[in-house]
């Protein structure tokens, strides 16, 4: 009898925590699901939804890197490779290279607490998904920077969190970011709406409030650029607030800008006239992005390997600087292409079909002869006209990434350049046929 | 489907067109609307299972393809359709490639007897009941078809398991319907709905306790028969990465799941016939339901409806609980479900007395055991809104995510 | 227990190969069975699919700089991992860490505590066939991980227990978010309960399954939870108390044999449940007597501790997560064990899988919470 009890015990247990359980499933289907949509429906990208502490790829600001090699020798796994170099003038030192390969990284954040000056950096950025593993290696470097000085009392400028590295990251296979890019990003001005100087307007005021908004310490640059401020159009309303990515791109202009005295400098508006040393240079005057601030004559002048640099005719130099005044994805292009080149700006995008054949070849480009010791990278490089008006059809912030990516093998297809056309279609086949016989790639 | 007949018989000869013309067309078009409907049951059922399924675990589930990713089911069977077709080996190769068609259709045949509405049905078999529970058991042979055939440990295993699972289930599936049959006094599904009302006091599940319990019978080893969790045992993903379907890929695969979730559909549908009052209007007599073609549209309808929910009951129940294990499955079949039935067909039989002796009794009883079952629908909602409550959450009604 | 065997009725023996690739092998082990049919007579693990040798790469590195690599030795649990090196390295060089640190640290393994067993009963319930149970714990866990996140930096791997105290500080309110969370896991582990650890199938499929009474778990060197489930009242914790959990009032949850006999599947999967509640009054009171004061303790850049050797034990969510290390007095450990729940856990399995069904083989497995990196480190 205790065992028929048992017996319909076990019956009447069955049904009371089955009825339960289902109470409980059904009850879900009446409360909000947990789970957000991402990437592309979530009520604000992800990126912002991540904690401040949050460790995402690394970034590094060369800019203020002293050079102590600190985060090199903390890095457990050796992800991080920097090299020191003379400077060309021979007083002081240059970071040559630096090199973070996102691919071994594990995320530590060593590297990022023994930085003094916070130039080496974990993003919120966590999308690194790559075609090639050989792209995940990021060149913080392009042309030799002197290390940053550390001086008491004064906090060294920090650009905002990311902005370094989207351009280097392949955006290509970022589907999500362009995603977010269309949804959350003011678009652009049309190129032929707004005049240059209400751009430039625009951008003066979006400066300034980043200014205030930072409240950000006289910096040694702020303080260099003082002199040639009287220069400008119209002051700026916080003197020492400078928006650091400005002075990174400004200090990558200053590569390839002639060294002119700042109140000899033209109306920023108007491109700059190629000078002499330019004319050198086998690479043809390229129109330029105007520069947005003065800033970029005075850290010229205080920095004189940079003339050095101009001046020795490598056409790889040339394409390197020209690659990274293209301004990232998102800003608008601001270039007066008419200055330069003898072409209306279209009121639509052409396809790139169209372009290649109302545009067979950047008009007077003459490609580089060929040097087979570079590394594969500089060669593709310098197949391409590498102007800074391009449409961007290959879908790479930059030259630089287009080529990276194709002498990585990461791009399959040759034929992107928009503005090298055919010719440069072809020279990058040679290279890449070449490059399939003779394994020389050189990522590092 | 003579009824139907005689709305068309007579603007034809009926001694001509009838035997050579109209009934072979009839029988392809209800075959073509057979395979048809049941497929995209199939397909649609087993995109809703998803949505279902991740509501149930605090997710959205699939809705990016079509509006609310209803197009989800034709994009899986695309994908599987260009799959290549693999073939082990070491496999049986013809057993192998035939094996999903048993299991196809052993479950498809069965819209052949699926009443709909008194004129609509496939045939009217007098032996309803029995066809139902015979066709079913191609399936099994098609599971172990597939299981031996290829040549897997594991898919061996699923394929023993299904075997020992679904013939022990057999038995006690004619026990419950048994039950029903008793009080209804024929094995034709029609038969049955006809016994019934459209009242739910007047449903077979009602009647008598004897149908009560053979209600839950029926239901729990429709479900062990039809591989369902809690008795997904062929399949166990946990213990046998996949069971009997362990080698197969692409289409085949897709042909298994397919007779799966149509399955679904033909469990809800017969409980429905044979318990809940098949296509049976509330207030309408057979007679006045044979002769309006609206009313035989809505009884279609109904039932239709009542087994979705049945449907709806059966993912329910998948995604609630765990599996048993294969003793446990056997201890349940013929400790618990096999008496169980024998106790009910007795039962069954002493309440034909009941109701004629005592028909007053017996009507009392039927409406307490309505009671009962509404009761047990409150009970689950008032269940569940204590869970939100419990649980510091809101009442979240928006369904499309 | 070795010598027992299945008869056969005189058939052949099958050789089934469960894993590395199985959907309930938790991880790449591979189990080699050997079975009549359902019934197993013995199931072989094979180990060392996961290897890494974070052992050796102990000895080549600074001590402060394991610490990422301990977070890889138990993924669900990396903070216990973290923990136990600190502790051993903190006693080797006689650093005192300070008592706002030692909370923290309490803070986030408890915090880490929950997460682990969150996984540990969802995903024995999913191998017993429910899944939704285990989507339903892991939306708790992904709360930690959201927590975690905001005061490590990282969702698994946190790196945040360091030498000589933690990485940083709790964040302004993160004691608030903390808190609210631990407020509102209670109902929602009510629920839970509700959903599966009730569950009579559930119960019969775990209940009576692979008894280990007190007298094996002992000898097999089990730890943790499995060792309480066979009814040994064990914990590190209480027992050699580290950190500042003598500080705390809570209780240690031992198997009672609720629905069966000490020591069986069910026991193992309640003392998780249990513990959570436990882990929960800890939390509330270390969140409560937080003190204040630095997180990190003054040290020097390259840490030379002393010639000698030291073995340090966490309680982890996987049971005694041990350390033993050497030093030679240089920068770099001399050699360096680490002694892991899991691994003991696995080497029992051979032994108790006869007479088992396969079925119950899974719920063996999960029943002990094996992490296969901790098995292989």
């Amino acid at each position: 009898m205790a065992d028929f009890g048992q017996y319909l015990a076990n019956i009447k247990n069955s049904a009371v925590s089955i009825f339960e359980g289902m109470a409980v499933t059904f009850s879900w289907m009446f409360r909000r699901p947990t789970t957000i949509q991402y990437p592309d429906r979530s009520e604000k990208p992800v990126r912002d939804m991540i904690p401040e502490r949050s460790r995402g790829v690394l970034e590094v600001d060369v800019k203020t890197c002293i050079g102590d090699l600190q985060c090199q020798r903390v890095c457990p796994i050796g992800v991080i490779l920097i090299e020191m170099d003379k400077a060309p003038d021979g007083k002081g030192r240059v970071i040559k290279r630096f090199d973070i390969d996102v691919s071994k990284c594990m995320y530590c954040g060593f590297c990022t607490e023994v930085c003094p000056t916070n130039a080496m950096r974990h993003t919120h950025e966590f999308e690194g998904c790559s075609r090639d593993i050989r792209n995940l290696v990021l060149h913080f470097v392009d042309e030799p920077v002197p290390p940053y000085k550390l001086q008491k009392d004064v906090t060294p400028p920090t650009p905002p969190l990311g902005e370094i590295l989207r351009t280097r990251v392949l955006r290509k296979w970022d589907a999500s970011y362009r995603a977010w890019e269309s949804k959350y990003v003011p678009p652009p001005p049309a190129p032929g709406g707004g005049s240059a100087e209400a751009q430039k307007g625009k951008e003066k005021k979006a400066e300034a409030q980043k200014a205030e908004e930072k409240k950000a310490e006289g910096t040694v640059e702020a303080a260099a650029e003082q002199p040639s401020r009287p220069a400008a159009p119209e002051p700026l309303p916080v003197p020492e607030g400078i928006r650091a990515g400005d002075i990174l791109e400004a200090v990558e202009k200053a590569k390839s800008i002639p060294p002119a005295k700042a109140p000899e400098s033209p109306a920023p508006v108007v491109a700059v006239p190629p000078p002499e040393e330019k004319a050198a240079a086998p690479a043809p005057p390229e129109p330029e992005v105007p520069p947005k601030d003065h800033v970029v004559e005075a850290i010229h002048e205080e920095q004189p390997w940079t003339k050095q640099l101009v001046k020795t005719p490598e056409p790889e130099v040339v394409h390197g600087n020209v690659d990274l005044t293209a301004e990232p994805l998102r800003v608008p292009e601001t270039t007066d292409r008419s200055a330069a080149v003898d072409m209306e700006p279209k009121a639509e995008k052409p396809s790139r079909r169209e372009v290649q054949e109302a545009v067979p070849e950047k008009p007077g480009f003459v490609p580089p002869p060929d040097e087979p010791d570079r590394p594969m990278l500089d060669r593709v490089l310098a197949a391409m006209p590498g102007v800074a008006d391009c449409e961007g059809f290959c879908g790479y912030p930059s030259c630089r990434g287009y080529a990276n990516a194709l002498s990585s093998g990461g791009e399959f297809e040759h034929d992107l350049c928009d503005r090298g056309g055919k010719g440069s279609a072809d020279r990058i086949a040679l290279l890449l046929r070449k490059m399939k016989k003779k394994e020389t790639v050189k990522t590092e | 489907m003579s009824e139907l007949f005689t709305f068309i018989q007579g603007r034809w000869d009926p001694a001509v067109t009838y035997p050579q013309i109209v009934w072979p067309a009839l029988v392809v078009a209800y075959g073509v609307f057979a395979v048809t409907f049941a497929s995209l049951f199939a397909g649609i059922t087993s995109w809703y299972e998803r949505r279902v399924a991740g509501r149930m675990q605090c997710r959205i589930g699939p809705n990016r393809v079509g509006p609310q990713g209803v197009l989800q089911w034709l994009a899986d069977g695309f994908k599987a359709f260009l799959k290549e077709d693999l073939v082990p080996k070491e496999a049986d190769g013809i057993l192998y490639r035939i094996a999903p068609y048993p299991v196809f259709v052993g479950v498809f045949c069965t819209w052949v007897i699926l009443p709909y509405a008194p004129a609509v049905v496939g045939a009217d078999l007098n032996v309803g009941v029995v066809f139902l529970m015979a066709i079913t058991a191609l399936v099994v042979a098609g599971i172990i078809m597939g299981g031996w055939a290829s040549n897997s440990k594991w898919a061996l295993l699923g394929g023993v398991r299904s075997a020992a699972q679904m013939v022990s289930y057999e038995i006690p599936v004619g026990f419950a319907l048994l039950t029903a049959v008793i009080p209804a006094g024929t094995l034709s599904l029609q038969g049955i709905i006809a016994a019934q009302g459209g009242a739910p006091w007047n449903w077979m599940v009602f009647h008598s306790p004897a149908t009560f319990i053979a209600f839950f019978v029926y239901f729990t080893a429709a479900l062990a028969e039809g591989n369902r969790t809690p008795f997904d045992l062929p399949e166990a993903e946990s213990e046998l990465v996949a069971g009997y379907n362990t080698e197969y890929s692409g289409m085949r695969f897709i042909w298994f799941f397919f007779a799966e979730w149509a399955n679904l559909y033909v469990i809800g549908a017969v409980v429905a016939a044979v318990f809940l009052g098949g296509w049976r209007l509330p207030g309408v007599g057979i007679e006045q339901q044979a002769a309006s073609l609206w009313l035989q549209f809505a009884g279609a309808c109904l039932f239709v409806l009542k087994a979705l929910v049945l449907v709806n009951v059966i993912i329910w129940l998948r995604w609630t609980l765990p599996r048993l294990r294969v003793d446990q499955l056997m201890i349940m079949c013929w400790k618990y479900l096999v008496p169980a039935g024998m106790v009910l067909v007795v039962v069954a039989v002493f309440w034909v007395f009941v109701e004629r002796g005592m028909p007053g009794f017996a009507r009392w009883v039927a409406f307490l055991l309505c009671a009962t079952g509404f009761f047990l629908v409150g009970l689950m909602f008032w269940r569940a809104w204590y869970n939100i409550k419990y649980g510091g959450d809101r009442l979240y009604l928006k369904f499309m995510v | 227990m070795n010598e027992q065997t299945v008869d056969t009725f005189g058939n052949e023996m099958m050789t089934l190969n469960m894993g590395p690739q199985h959907p309930s092998t938790h991880g790449v082990i591979r189990f080699v069975v050997t079975s009549d049919g359902e019934i197993m007579q013995k199931a072989v693990p094979h180990v060392g699919y996961l290897h890494r040798g974070i052992e050796k790469i102990a000895e080549g590195i600074p001590w402060q700089s394991f610490t990422p690599y301990t977070d890889r030795v138990d993924y669900l649990a990396a903070m216990f991992a973290n923990h136990g090196w600190a502790m051993a390295v903190e006693r080797l060089a006689g650093i005192e860490v300070p008592p706002r640190a030692e909370y923290i640290r309490v803070i986030a393994s408890e915090l880490n505590r929950i997460a682990s067993h969150l996984v540990a009963v969802g995903a024995m319930a999913m191998d017993i066939g429910a899944f939704t149970p285990f989507l339903h714990g892991i939306r708790e866990r992904e709360k930690i991980n959201d927590l975690m996140e905001e005061l490590c930096g990282q969702r698994l791997t946190y790196n945040f227990v360091r030498v000589g105290g933690v990485s940083s500080d709790l964040t302004p309110g993160w004691d608030k978010k903390a808190l609210a969370f631990i407020e509102a896991l209670g109902p929602l582990l009510d629920e839970f309960n509700r959903l599966i650890t009730g569950n009579e199938i559930l119960v019969k499929r775990c209940a009576d399954v692979a008894v280990i009474d007190p007298r094996t778990a002992k000898s097999f060197g089990l730890v943790g939870p499995n060792l309480r489930a066979s009814g040994v009242d064990w914990d590190l914790r209480r027992d050699q108390p580290y950190s500042v959990y003598d500080k705390f009032e809570f209780r240690v949850c031992t198997g009672k044999g609720w629905r069966g006999r000490v020591g069986d599947s069910y026991d193992r999967f309640v003392v998780r449940v249990d513990e959570m509640i436990e882990s929960v009054k800890i939390l509330k009171q270390a969140l409560g007597g937080i003190p204040e004061g630095p997180v990190m303790a003054k040290l020097s850049k390259k840490l030379k501790p002393p010639k000698g050797e030291v073995y340090a034990a966490v309680e982890s969510a996987r049971g005694e997560l041990g350390y033993y290390v050497v030093s030679d007095g240089g920068e770099q450990p001399y050699r360096a064990k680490i002694r892991t729940g899991s691994f003991a856990a696995l080497s029992a399995i051979e032994a108790l899988s006869c007479g088992l069904m396969i079925a119950d083989l899974v719920v063996l497995i999960a029943s002990f919470d094996v992490v296969a990196p901790e098995i292989d480190r």
